[in-house]
């Protein structure tokens, strides 16, 4: 005997039962239970449905309020830095106007600090719709992390200037697997943060530690410090410190995304005696075998 | 004043114009191509001492483009990219490219790169067996390193890692040109090994190893001995 099945207004299966014997028929009992069987199975399944179809459509709505989120908030964060760049440009073109040559410098200046600041907005959103697109495609090496704070250092050497920075590296720091352009940008977002947010003078102070199997890299600086209750919410998209002059608030999203992504955790603090302390941790798991002794010499 | 030749091959306007203004204004003179097919021609024909080439033209895979050029001429070859190209750059470095520039990139950097591209033309002299750079002074004669005229002892491998360093003064070398250069072609994919010789070199040869002057990192790329 078959039995359809009907959720809402259409089938959505069939129930067939067999009878051993083939001299056996269905009482109107059986009948009646298997009718309702039918029937159960049919609103499970519609009740299914029904929340798929839901939750679908609210991750819908979510993803078009965050594209709406985030093409505003892009609109606006670049158009501040642009808006500099062409009110720097066009005073510079303005033929009868007398610029002594330091204004002219800082005019330049402006130029070229807010062309800096846009890459670096792009290259956020870049890794930030990478990350939201397909997970995060982590291209893992095992590396020592000194090397890529170095890199980080050098990169942004110009922008730190002649400001202190104290860094305190254990010679016996092991080697970690992780991908070198990812944890860089990580460094780079948390460096830029000390450095837009503190007096430039104002030293940063970089540490990393061994501790329960993870490595702790910390960046420290000694400026305002974060505000109670800030510390979980600035990692949340568009949540920017109350401080001046931070940028699209994507930073710290992208810091958490991208060490999640490499089994770590990244946390907030403010420090004893004033400043923030940005920490993160990177799993210090064993290499693979006959990987850890290089070869080549005695 | 003539710095030397450059063949431009690159096919944005906006950044043709800044870049002919930079070149131009710093005495060298200039050949400029719009598309790999001409920059080809004009290489074979005007013979540059140097070679900027981006690597996202509309003619042609700018690998390609290196694959030929290195066919038959071994002119320095400065390629430029955008920054999402990374696995082009060391493909195109492991072909031959003698340097790299990521968009967007200062006149400064440009012209160091172009400078160290130059020097490599006329060739390091032989009596000039003495090289510096911050505090290290190196005797490639006598193979001795001196930190502050100080000797260092370095191990043999640690000392071909910063002979073929010094022999690319100013220039990245991949990990697997490293490799193969000082452990030999079996282990161009060993990068642990070279990670725990260069933090060795940097511990004996840099006062803040951890941000190093000279033994220069270039993430997912290779190393650089900045001039």
């Amino acid at each position: 005997m078959y039995l359809p099945i009907v959720a809402g207004t259409k089938a959505v299966g069939v129930l067939g039962v067999a009878i051993e014997s083939e001299n056996d028929f269905f009482d109107l009992g059986q009948i009646h239970l298997l009718e309702s069987i039918a029937n159960q199975t049919a609103v499970a399944i519609e009740r299914i449905t029904l929340s798929m179809e839901a939750q679908q459509a609210l991750l819908k709505a979510e993803t078009e309020t965050l594209r709406n989120t985030l093409l505003s908030s892009i609109s606006h964060d670049l158009r501040t830095p642009l808006a500099a760049i062409t009110g720097s440009a066009t005073t510079l073109l303005e033929k009868d106007l007398a610029l002594n040559s330091d204004e002219k410098h800082e005019l330049l200046l402006t130029i070229y600090e807010e062309a800096e600041h846009l890459n670096q907005i792009i290259r956020n959103i870049l890794n930030m719709t990478r990350i939201e697109a397909d997970g995060i495609t982590v291209k893992k090496q095992w590396q020592y992390i000194d090397e890529i704070v170095g890199a980080a250092l050098n990169r942004l050497s110009e922008r730190l200037g002649d400001r202190p920075v104290e860094m305190s590296f254990p010679e016996a720091l092991p080697m970690l697997s992780f991908d070198p352009l990812l944890i860089e940008q990580v460094l780079m977002n948390l460096l830029d943060n000390a450095i837009k947010y503190t007096p430039h003078d104002s030293p940063i102070s970089l540490t990393a530690a061994v501790k329960d199997g993870y490595v702790v890299v910390g960046v420290k600086d000694r400026g305002p410090g974060l505000a109670d209750g800030e510390e979980l919410r600035i990692f949340d998209k568009f949540v920017r410190s109350t401080s001046k002059g931070g940028g699209i608030g994507l930073g710290l999203t992208i810091c958490r995304a991208i060490v999640t992504a490499h089994g770590g955790q990244i946390w907030a603090e403010n420090r004893q005696g004033g400043g923030a302390a940005f920490s993160f941790t990177l799993p210090a798991l064993e290499q693979s075998n006959g990987e850890v002794q290089p070869v080549g010499e005695q | 004043m003539d710095n030397g030749l450059i063949l431009l091959i690159e096919d944005e306007p906006q950044m043709l114009r800044f870049l002919r203004i930079t070149i131009k204004g710093h005495h060298y003179r200039l050949i400029e191509a719009e598309t790999a097919k001409d920059g080809l021609v004009q290489a074979a024909m005007r013979n540059p001492d140097v070679i900027l080439l981006d690597l996202g033209l509309p003619d042609m895979d700018g690998i390609e483009v290196i694959r030929q050029l290195r066919s038959w001429c071994d002119t320095a070859v400065i390629v430029i990219s955008a920054r999402e190209q990374d696995e082009d750059k060391i493909r195109a470095l492991d072909m031959g490219a003698d340097d790299y520039l990521t968009k967007p990139f200062s006149a400064g950097e440009l012209l160091a790169r172009i400078r160290v591209a130059m020097r490599r033309k006329t060739p390091m002299q032989q009596a000039d067996h003495i090289f510096t750079v911050c505090d290290m002074k190196v005797n490639l004669a006598t193979r001795q390193v001196f930190i502050n005229d100080v000797e260092t002892h370095l191990t043999p491998i640690e000392y071909s890692l910063l002979t073929v360093l010094i022999k690319n003064a100013g220039k990245v070398v991949t990990h697997s040109q490293l490799l193969k250069e000082v452990w030999g072609a079996n282990y161009a994919n060993q990068t642990q090994y070279l990670r725990v010789y260069m933090a060795q070199l940097r511990r004996k040869l840099e006062s803040t190893p951890a941000r190093p002057k000279f033994l220069i990192n270039e993430p997912a790329i290779g190393y650089r001995l900045k001039l």
